[in-house]
């Protein structure tokens, strides 16, 4: 059972709407970093990515003025997604899950010594965040946090496609969020893992540098819903791509076996030879940690070498510790979604993989999320991006009209199925409609209009030896009622 | 390699206030003692808060591991993940090393609050803290990670250390009271999913003074005894410990018996109030009965915590009822935090490991101090006096703030 996203919602110190995040992602700007939000203290790095500001909204819940700030991003990102996903309106409350992580949730000594309120006190916990979410939607079904370090967010979706496959929900509602405060600057800083900063603010974090240096901490939250793939087609709820697969492990305490170990936890036919195979990219998880970049620059080196692109978004968005693997699950939607990969900033890198970058093309939308934690807990998560048939017709005609077949006729007809997209299309070449293709396409992704692009292309060059057009964005805006409406576009008359 | 259906209990291991072993605290238990005492001097000291010395508290009163761990290992694992390795040692006792190499292991952590760390400890993390002068960090500072932070996933390299095994799995999860049972419902549905061959279920939770002081200002606490399910309960104490179950692929005869499937539901209501009307405690428990292919007829005991307020008293037998019907006035069921105190997580996996063992010796314990049963109370109230039981399934169940419910339905291992 394929596992869909259904909605996103994102608290981030570079935006709160995907386009605003693919627009800071996509630019080349120095990352904005600040030090506002966060003690000065005096150890290394006074640079972290901070939320400078907020609203609750216009009338919050009493429970959401009394929380803290990690249950408030959580909150108001946990909102944006259930909106995104309009899920509440066809699926029942009770049927809902919410799985929410963190890797230090309210760390425990910023409450020291502070007066605690009884109403206040609720909000200490790991898991008061993903409570309150529950309580402010009245989300019924299954409900934990996963605290396992920066692996959180993306074992927290793991879990929560397993509890959908194995049908103890409907939906699932995940994510997760962290805050920065002085003890996580501690504690990282304790670890030898933050950056002292000595440079610019573009030498701050450097994954997979060769003179790397630590890394810049962040604070956000993302969250997600989640839910059947035939369900999400069912409700003709937006889909922001598939949940393939997911798995995680642990490495261990030493450096010795930790390439073996991470090798044999990966099967074949696993995550990263199904985007070696099928030309996809891995968002790694890289947050400019001596030690635990070389780890993974290691394992990918072994892994995928140069045959996949690496994409690093740590420089840009800092270590955002527990939900930093939900951030890469979310830029390896928009990559996918608008076929570029971002920016790379120059500095030496580690050799042995391919980094992605602008010129990088994106040849297929599958990719691989990773996250690491520090104490060895590693997340891995198979990701398929994923547009509307609507949406794929269109990058597909986009994609003729520019590059392929731009004076032909191209119509075609489909409809959606239990077993998937059910097609026939076809380019009218020469007065005689050609056939390009037929069948049955498990799920309508950018992988199947690549494909066509594909076949159309040979298309052009064995059988015509010219280009086709696709007439009109007609397909652009419509979805299940879409055949029913252009019916014309397949009569007899339109093909002699 | 088959998937399996089921998980079977492997072993079982706990240190509360009552003692640091299983058999020490079902001895105590049986003989009636409480854990339950005034705070010392020693624990007080330094603690300027007020409400702390106002209830008494189920505490272990030395988390001294020093005779079971060498030197180099006390140097670099703090007391509490002694502490935690003590107790993963006990439930994996009689495994050896080579079977351990030979499995897929992996390691759920379960935690209200987290890895708290000693008061001293703490203190020293907290100059630290004033002045950022990271050379003074208390030593050993990678393992309880730092003081600062409450960070469990240090036990992932402590356990897998000590056992000198790889973990193929680690996880923490945490749903505040109900992580007892969420940890054990991770470890099965691990193992169900064919993922991995063993899984140590480690839940625990520790008292800070400050915890008397929150829970004393929203009325939960009480200075006269717990008494769960009584006409007269004004509260419980609270408590800490530590509860590991092991968990394995069925093979050959269980030792203790099986988890059976597993459930969670959330009320969603309120932060603190228990919706008394236990209907998602009650699908918790559905959830787990379905999965686990047992009809509610054939419970024949059911775990609940029983923490001696009203509402979540109100709230356990209500769902209880809904869940399993009328049956469920036949279901007698008792509590044992008049004896460990309240340990969020930790009375999970008492609750777990207790369940076990009343099968085994065939018995189920009285609750202490209860008297005179809540009138509003539906289901028999197991006082005074233990009671024989030959029971064969049960229900292992755990409610929590923010509305958590988990629970297990779990079968006796064969004679």
């Amino acid at each position: 059972m394929s596992i869909a996203i259904t909605g996103i919602g994102l608290m981030t110190p570079f935006g709160t709407t995907l386009p605003t995040v693919w627009q800071y992602l996509q630019s080349n700007d120095p990352p904005t970093f600040g030090t506002s939000g966060m003690d000065v203290y005096p150890f290394p790095s006074k640079l972290a990515g901070t939320i400078s500001s907020y609203s609750l909204g216009d009338a919050p819940s009493a429970l959401l003025r009394l929380s803290n700030r990690y249950c408030q991003l959580a909150s108001l990102a946990a909102q944006d997604a259930l909106v995104d996903s309009g899920v509440l309106d066809h699926i029942s409350a009770d049927d809902i899950g919410v799985i929410g992580s963190t890797q230090l949730g309210l760390p425990g000594i910023e409450q020291l010594g502070a007066t605690i309120s009884p109403l206040k006190a609720q909000f200490l916990y790991l898991h008061s965040a993903t409570g309150l979410i529950a309580i402010q939607h009245q989300l019924h079904g299954p409900s934990w946090t996963v605290a396992t370090g920066e692996a959180s967010g993306l074992m927290a979706v793991t879990q929560a496609a397993r509890w959908l496959r194995d049908k103890k929900c409907k939906a699932i509602l995940v994510g997760g969020a962290d805050t920065l405060s002085r003890s996580a600057g501690l504690h990282f800083a304790s670890l030898g893992a933050l950056s002292p900063c000595k440079g610019g603010k573009r030498e701050c974090c450097e994954p997979f540098g060769i003179h790397r240096n630590g890394t810049i901490l962040s604070e956000g939250s993302v969250w997600m819903v989640l839910e059947p793939y035939e369900q999400a087609v069912h409700r003709k709820a937006p889909i922001h791509g598939l949940i393939e697969e997911g798995d995680s492990f642990q490495l261990p305490t030493t450096e010795k076996g930790v390439l073996r170990t991470w090798e044999s936890a990966h099967a074949p036919g696993g995550p990263f030879e199904a985007v070696r195979n099928d030309g996809g990219y891995v968002m790694a998880a890289a947050n400019g940690s001596p030690l635990i970049d070389a780890w993974e620059h290691a394992f990918l080196t072994h892994t995928v070498g140069e045959t996949v692109p690496v994409v690093t978004l740590t420089h840009k968005v800092g270590n955002m510790m527990g939900t930093g693997g939900l951030v890469n699950v979310v830029g390896g939607l928009l990559i996918a979604r608008h076929r570029t990969m971002p920016g790379l900033p120059p500095y030496d890198r580690m050799p042995g993989i391919q980094y992605a970058s602008p010129d990088t093309p994106v040849t297929s939308d599958r990719f691989v999320a990773q996250a690491i934690a520090h104490q060895g807990s590693v997340a891995t998560l198979l990701v398929r991006g994923y547009l509307s048939v609507a949406d794929a017709i269109h990058e597909l005609s986009t994609r003729l009209n520019r590059e392929m077949l731009p004076d032909l006729p191209f119509v075609a007809q489909y409809t959606i199925t239990e077993e998937g997209v059910d097609h026939a299309w076809h380019i009218q070449a020469d007065a005689q409609a050609v056939s390009v293709g037929e069948g049955v396409h498990p799920a309508p992704t950018i992988q199947m209009a690549m494909s066509y692009a594909t076949w159309m292309d040979i298309v052009r060059d064995k059988k015509t030896g010219q280009q086709a057009f696709f007439e009109g964005d007609i397909m652009a805006d419509g979805d299940l009622s879409l055949l029913a409406n252009h019916e014309w576009l397949y009569s007899e008359s339109q093909w002699v | 390699m088959t998937t399996p259906r089921h998980s079977v209990v492997r072993g079982v291991g706990v240190w509360n206030a009552l003692g640091r072993s299983v058999a020490a605290c079902w001895d105590a238990l049986q003989a009636g003692k409480t854990g339950v005492a005034p705070l010392s001097d020693a624990w007080l000291s330094g603690y300027l808060l007020s409400k702390t010395e106002q209830f008494e508290v189920g505490y272990v009163t030395d988390f001294n591991t020093d005779a079971v761990f060498s030197d180099a290992e006390q140097q670099r694992f703090d007391t509490r993940v002694r502490a935690v390795l003590t107790v993963v040692r006990e439930a994996l006792a009689g495994v050896t090393r080579d079977e351990l190499a030979a499995s897929r292991v992996a390691v759920v952590v379960g935690t209200a609050v987290g890895m708290r760390a000693p008061y001293k400890r703490l203190m020293d993390g907290l100059k630290v803290y004033q002045t950022g002068n990271l050379s003074e960090l208390p030593r050993p500072h990678h393992y309880a990670s730092f003081v600062m932070e409450n960070l469990p996933d240090t036990l992932f390299h402590a356990v897998a250390h000590d056992l000198g095994v790889s973990l193929r799995e680690s996880m923490v999860v945490s749903n505040i009271c109900a992580s007892g049972s969420t940890t054990i419902a991770h470890g099965h549905e691990l193992i169900r999913q064919n993922r991995v061959d063993v899984a140590i279920c480690i839940g625990f939770d520790f008292f800070h003074p400050r915890q008397n002081r929150v829970f004393g200002d929203l009325q939960l606490l009480s200075q006269s005894p717990c008494m769960p399910f009584d006409q007269h309960r004004k509260g419980f104490q609270i408590g800490e410990g530590i509860g590991v179950v092991v968990l394995e692929r069925e093979k050959g005869q269980p030792r203790y018996g099986e988890v059976l499937g597993c459930g969670l539901a959330s009320d969603a209501a309120h932060p603190t109030a228990p919706d008394r009307s236990g209907k998602y405690y009650a699908r918790a428990i559905q959830m787990a009965l379905s999965e686990g292919g047992v009809a509610p007829t054939s419970i024949d005991y059911v775990s609940v915590i029983g923490r001696g307020s009203v509402q979540s008293d109100l709230k356990e037998t209500n769902g209880t009822l809904l869940a399993l019907g009328a049956h469920a006035k036949q279901i007698a069921i008792n509590s044992f935090i008049p004896q460990t105190g309240y340990c969020f997580a930790a009375s999970g996996m008492f609750g777990f490991v207790l369940t076990m063992m009343q099968f085994r010796h065939k018995v189920l314990l009285p609750t202490r101090h209860t008297t005179q049963v809540d009138p509003q109370i539906e289901m028999p109230i197991i006082c005074q006096q233990a009671m024989p039981f030959d029971g064969q399934y049960a229900v292992v169940s755990n409610d929590a703030f923010m509305g958590g419910n988990a629970a297990l339905v779990v079968r006796k291992a064969s004679a």
